[in-house]
């Protein structure tokens, strides 16, 4: 079953240390592939809702290289960026590369697309910042 | 149904253990706790028998106990969802469907069995019937066979939606291979028009009668058509039919009947749905129209007489509802704000529309006897009166509500972030097209400025509402005070859209509302709101047009700054949080401009409280650092501020150093010898005395360490320049200002200050090698002492000392910190130049510098990391000396021909180890060391034919075969199946770097032959002792021919990542693609 929200995190290195605990778990047998999937798809549910609910703040200052987007998922490249967080702290980097997207749940919506017609679908837009 | 007596004793056996299982703890004592748990699992293994199949129809007929019929509905589903149905033949499939099927006609089940074996059947249906290609499945037309049954039995109607709720959820969500998911939708499809049909009879019922037999009938069946939907099954123009009767059941005042509180909390439920997934092809007339007739009618209270007539400030008032209205507004909020959401492009579009609204059955339905005018509304009365409702709507107090619908309340900001978007995205007409000769755009149109006209009136109205949302309450309970900060937030977030409807019109209104407030001498509360929102529109704000801005003079003037009330302490916090943020603003203004704003911080420093304080010492290294120059001038008076610092708590003491510091980096250099040395000389003093203290009171000492640590860096920081690293000038040195500081290092003051500063970090990292704090104070302010050429301060203290300092801490006490504090001056020591060509070689000096600190470093490592666990009980130290050793590797790379006799290979051994390890960190680290260096020295070899690349062919024979083994066998299991990326990036590094020519010259041999690092493959993969894994001998065989027989690299990566694959045993899975995560 194909997660309906952003596999995003599962780059991050709590994902990441997830992925491996549970392949370690499929491999031996102990769980299924399909509770190895549900395992997952829960992660990225909890991620999108967790983020969703942050409170924290950084403003980013850099040289704004390359920005796209595709069905509601931005990707800014940023040279030479600062990140100034809500405490002050300020972190530096040569390149980063950002990646923005709405709250999970939105993503089957999102896509736009009608599955049975394949025609845009109107008002499919949600708003929802994230 | 059988009775307890008769049942067949393994049955009985069964039913008395569920009911010890379910049966209510008679003890909460871990005996009792683990009794139920061994029962529980006693359940779980009696379920997995195949003799379970056989316990689910008794169980189910067991009167009486609803525990035992869930448990046999249970065993029926999770048998089934389990794949435990191909253990039985097709005639008991077909058996137990139909004995299942029986089952769920019994009527008067408790809900839970029910809704248990619905999901059974659901479960069921996923695997009888998908037809296998040719075939058709065992149970075509299963939905409304079930349904048959039901409805036979005599089961109400919500029974039959909660059914076929279920089955669309069941179906939604399966896992099913593409054919059999399309057989399975077609299977809901056949069912859509009887699914339909029973909805619309429910709904016409419920509108027609005021006593209805079932109340549960109306809410079950819109769940049912919610949990329809989102399959897109439905045919859109027949749940148009549906929004008529659906909007007459929504709540509306004006109407005589009463409205039922559960239908219209149903039908508002079911429009939300409606409106976040309206079906293809819906225009606004089906939905978004009737639901805007319907608020307009519904809250007519809000506009009461002509308002139209009215002057447009007066239409959008900024004041909060009554209460009855307030109560009305709550109510709907849930579908006000989905309303907002889903129409507000029509909103933005409609404003001065004077179409009318062609009145459909949905506007009508149930509104007849309102009065309502035979041709309709226009569109623009409609969104306007919207736009009136939503302000009503942000303005409602939910003081006196519960938090749920508190935050409803809340969502409603949302909307003008939405409105404030559509209003810029709505098309003018081509009008940059018309542009005229000139190039001058078209002028407004009329309706471009009464839509103009319309928005900036509800925006002002809104920022008025806003401003009274965030004042602070006395009094407020514990969540709410907790949830005012995130809320404030938000509204900020609503503020910087309306800065963009008003722009300068927002910040006048708010500087006149302040300056009103403090002459009238009205509560802090409101002045310190207003002073709030000023604050969160500042990002909004375009830093080359905010100077010209005459309110902001006003505002940081002696009309407003000057007479801010005093003694609170949160009017004084959003004060100072508001310097802060317009800290750059000053630097557009004559320096007089600063004065206010900067006594009121230097006022503020030494605040009894706290986050005062601590406020100010941010806002003042803000105001410091942004207005440098224009400050410069009056060092005396920071001087005054220096003799005052004793009066600031110790944790704002570095902060306000720092700002000194800063201002005085604004000096000619040679001026700053001075003040530098007045401020460095009584924090070392200090640094010494608590040295000088260690002994006789360790802890205190430490701690004052750590200050006058964290205070020296506070210095240096705020002595570096501006941080805009492209300003400098295009040499290394930093320009004319560069060469002035270098001139300032060559005082004998300065010097002396650089020496006493050294001296001081090596007593405190001799005395406090193995202290974690004194290692992250010491990291600070290694970073803010050590610089580029272009960085240097008077403060600059070379890399070279400081890297013999950390290599002997990391002797007496290794840690990671003092492994990162390496790598970072070692990167000091070979600094990267603004333009890569003119990188120079370090020189014999710096390489002799880093070959000791290497054979000290590897030394002191070695030791811990090869002690028997030292590299899984260490990964910080494991991570922090591959990163170091990479950094030397790429810039020193022949420093590694210096270790000493043994050094060398213990420390690629050490590496081949870590290429085995499952913390994924210190896995990547060894990972990159080891492609970094074997491409660094196979690139100079060929020109350091005395040490690299003798050092090359020794690692290729000693331990070639070795990293090729560990390499492979990660790919087989050994690493973590994230890692994949970095093994791939060392597998290529091996098969491009050791090519044939560089192996056979290595290990002696003329011919040509051997394949390089890639001829070490097959006997490594076919090896007896090789990592065990699921890949059998011809996958390996495919692998190791890609490999061997490919010349790119391209293929030879896909090759191993499809090795890991089957080596996982995941191939022909979609998880071992789908989980497959980046490194």
């Amino acid at each position: 079953m194909p997660s309906t929200f952003y596999e995003i995190y599962r780059g991050s290195p709590l994902g990441i240390a997830l992925c491996d605990s549970v392949d370690d778990y499929v491999r031996s047998g102990e769980i299924t592939e399909e509770l190895g999937r549900i395992v997952l798809a829960e992660f990225d549910r909890a991620l999108a809702d967790a983020m969703a609910n942050i409170d924290a703040r950084a403003s980013i200052k850099g040289h704004l290289r390359t920005y796209r987007n595709c069905v509601d998922v931005w990707y800014f490249s940023l040279r030479d960026a600062t990140f100034k967080m809500h405490n002050k702290q300020t972190v530096s980097t040569s390149r980063v590369k950002i990646v923005a997207c709405k709250h999970g749940d939105a993503v089957a919506l999102d896509l736009g697309v009608d599955p049975e017609t394949g025609e845009v679908i109107p008002g499919s837009r949600r708003g929802k910042r994230g | 149904m059988s009775s307890s007596s008769t049942v067949p004793p393994d049955v009985a056996q069964a039913i008395a253990l569920i009911q010890a299982a379910y049966a209510p703890p008679s003890s909460a004592t871990p005996a009792a706790i683990q009794a139920v748990q061994g029962l529980q699992v006693q359940l779980l293994t009696l379920q997995r028998t195949p003799a379970s199949w056989g316990l689910i129809l008794p169980l189910l007929a067991f009167p009486g106990d609803a525990n035992v019929q869930f448990f046999g509905a249970h065993t029926a589903h999770a048998k089934i969802a389990r794949g435990e149905l191909d253990s039985l033949t097709e005639e008991q499939q077909i058996g137990l469907r139909d004995a299942l099927l029986e089952a769920a006609g019994v009527t008067g089940r408790p809900r839970v069995v029910r809704r248990k074996l619905y999901a059974a059947l659901g479960a069921l249906a996923l695997r009888l019937t998908p037809g296998n290609g040719a075939s058709e499945g065992q149970w075509p037309g299963w939905v409304q066979g079930t349904v048959e049954v039901l409805v036979r039995a005599g089961e109400p109607s919500a029974h039959v939606h909660e059914f076929l709720a279920g089955a669309a959820e069941d179906v939604s969500g399966a896992n099913l291979l593409p054919q059999a998911k399309i057989e399975m939708i077609d299977s809901l499809r056949s069912a859509a028009q009887l699914v339909l049909q029973s909805i619309g009879t429910v709904l016409a019922a419920s509108s027609s009668t005021q006593a209805d037999p079932d109340p549960a009938a109306l809410p079950a069946a819109l769940a049912c058509l919610t949990a329809w939907l989102p399959a897109g099954i439905l045919p859109g123009q027949d749940i148009a039919r549906l929004v008529p009767p659906l909007i007459a059941l929504l709540p509306n005042p004006s109407s005589p009947t009463p409205t039922d509180k559960i239908k219209s909390e149903a039908a508002a439920i079911t429009l939300c749905e409606l409106l976040g997934r309206p079906p293809a092809a819906w225009g606004a007339r089906v939905l978004l129209e009737p639901l805007f007739v319907w608020t307009a009618r519904a809250f007519a209270f809000i506009s009461p007489g002509n308002s139209e007539d009215e002057s447009l400030d007066r239409r959008y008032s900024p004041h909060a509802p009554p209460p009855d209205a307030a109560r009305a507004l709550r109510s709907s909020s849930k579908l006000l704000v989905a309303l907002g959401e889903a129409g507000v492009e029509w909103v933005a579009g409609s404003i001065v529309d004077p179409t009318r609204v062609a009145l459909t059955d949905a506007s009508v339905a149930g509104t007849s006897q309102m009065g309502m005018e035979a041709q309709g509304p226009t569109r623009g009365f409609l969104a306007r009166h919207f736009l009136r409702v939503m302000l009503a709507l942000t303005a409602v107090d939910h003081d006196d509500e519960d938090e749920d619908e508190d935050e409803e309340g809340d969502s409603a900001l949302g909307f003008w972030y939405l409105l404030q978007e559509a209003l810029w995205e709505i098309p003018e007409g081509n009008e940059y097209e018309d542009d005229g000769e000139d190039g001058e755009p078209k002028a407004e149109s009329p309706a471009q400025k009464a839509r103009a006209a319309h928005s900036t009136a509800a925006y002002a109205a809104l920022v008025r509402v806003l401003r009274s949302k965030v004042v602070w309450r006395r009094g407020w309970g514990k969540e709410r005070v907790e949830k005012f900060p995130a809320f404030r937030r938000d509204v900020g977030d609503t503020l910087v859209n309306a800065y963009y409807v008003l722009r300068d019109d927002l910040l006048v209104f708010y500087v006149a509302d302040v300056q009103a407030r403090i002459d009238a001498g009205r509560g802090w509360e409101d002045v310190e709101a207003t002073l709030h929102c000023l604050r969160a529109v500042h990002e909004a704000l375009d830093p080359d047009s905010a100077g010209a801005t005459p309110a902001l003079s006003i505002l940081f003037g002696p009309q407003v700054f000057g007479r801010l009330p005093a003694g609170y302490a949160r009017v004084r916090r959003t004060a100072l949080g508001l310097v802060d943020t317009y800290s750059g603003y000053f630097a557009t203004q004559p320096p007089a401009a600063l004065g206010a704003a900067l006594r009121y911080v230097l006022g503020a420093l030494t605040d009894a409280e706290p986050g005062v304080c601590l406020q100010a010492a941010l806002a003042l290294r803000s105001l410091c650092d942004a207005n440098r120059r224009a400050l410069a001038a009056q060092i005396g008076a920071f001087a005054e501020v220096h003799a005052g610092i004793g009066g600031v708590p110790d944790s704002e003491k570095a902060k306000v150093l720092q700002s000194i510091a800063s201002v005085i980096q604004a000096l000619p250099p040679t001026e700053g010898i001075a003040p530098v040395e007045a401020l460095v000389g009584p924090v070392l003093q200090r640094l010494g005395e608590a040295l000088g203290a260690a002994g006789m009171h360790p802890e205190a000492a430490q701690q004052a360490a750590i200050l006058q640590l964290d205070m020296l860096t506070g210095i240096a920081k705020g002595l570096t320049r501006a941080t805009d690293v492209m300003a400098f000038d295009d040499d290394d040195g930093g320009g004319v200002e560069g060469a002035a500081v270098r001139v300032a290092r060559e005082d004998q003051r300065t010097v002396a200050i650089r020496e006493a500063l050294f001296q001081a970090i090596a007593r405190v990292a001799e005395l406090w090698s193995a202290d974690a704090e004194v290692g992250q104070a010491l990291s600070e302010l290694f970073r803010a002492i050590t610089a580029l050429p272009a960085d240097l301060t008077l403060l600059s203290v070379p890399a070279q000392p400081l890297l013999g300092v950390v290599c002997r801490a990391a002797g007496r006490r290794l840690t990671g910190v003092w492994l990162a504090l390496a790598t970072i001056l070692i990167a000091q020591l070979n600094p990267p130049p603004m333009i890569l060509a003119l990188q120079a070689a370090p020189s014999a000096e710096v390489e002799a510098c880093v070959q000791s600190a290497m054979g000290e470093i590897v030394g002191s490592v070695l030791g811990v990391l090869g002690a028997p666990g030292g590299m899984v009980e260490n990964p910080d130290i494991v991570q922090e000396f591959f990163a170091c050793l990479d950094r030397v590797a790429q810039d020193f790379t022949t420093a590694f021909c210096a270790l000493p006799d043994g050094a060398f290979d213990a420390l690629m051994q050490c590496a081949i180890s870590a290429l085995a390890l499952q913390e994924r960190y210190s896995l990547v680290a060894a990972c990159t060391f080891l492609g970094t260096f074997i491409h660094r020295v196979a690139l100079y070899a060929p020109i350091s034919s005395e040490q690299l690349k003798p050092l090359q062919a020794h690692m290729i024979r000693v331990h070639g075969r070795a990293i090729m083994r560990a390499l492979l066998c990660g790919f087989a299991g050994a690493a973590p199946r994230s890692v994949t990326s970095n093994l791939l990036e060392l597998l290529a590094a091996l098969v491009t770097r050791w090519d044939e020519n560089v192996v056979n010259e290595a290990e002696g041999r003329s011919a040509l032959g051997g394949g390089g690092a890639r001829g070490w493959v097959p006997s490594v993969v076919f090896a007896d002792d090789f990592y065990p894994s699921r890949a059998g001998r011809e996958a390996k065989e495919r692998f190791v021919k890609t490999v061997v027989s490919s010349r790119s690299v391209k293929k030879t990566k896909e090759a191993a990542n499809q090795f890991v694959i089957v080596a996982w045993g995941l191939e022909g899975s979609s998880f071992g693609y789908s989980s497959v995560s980046s490194g």
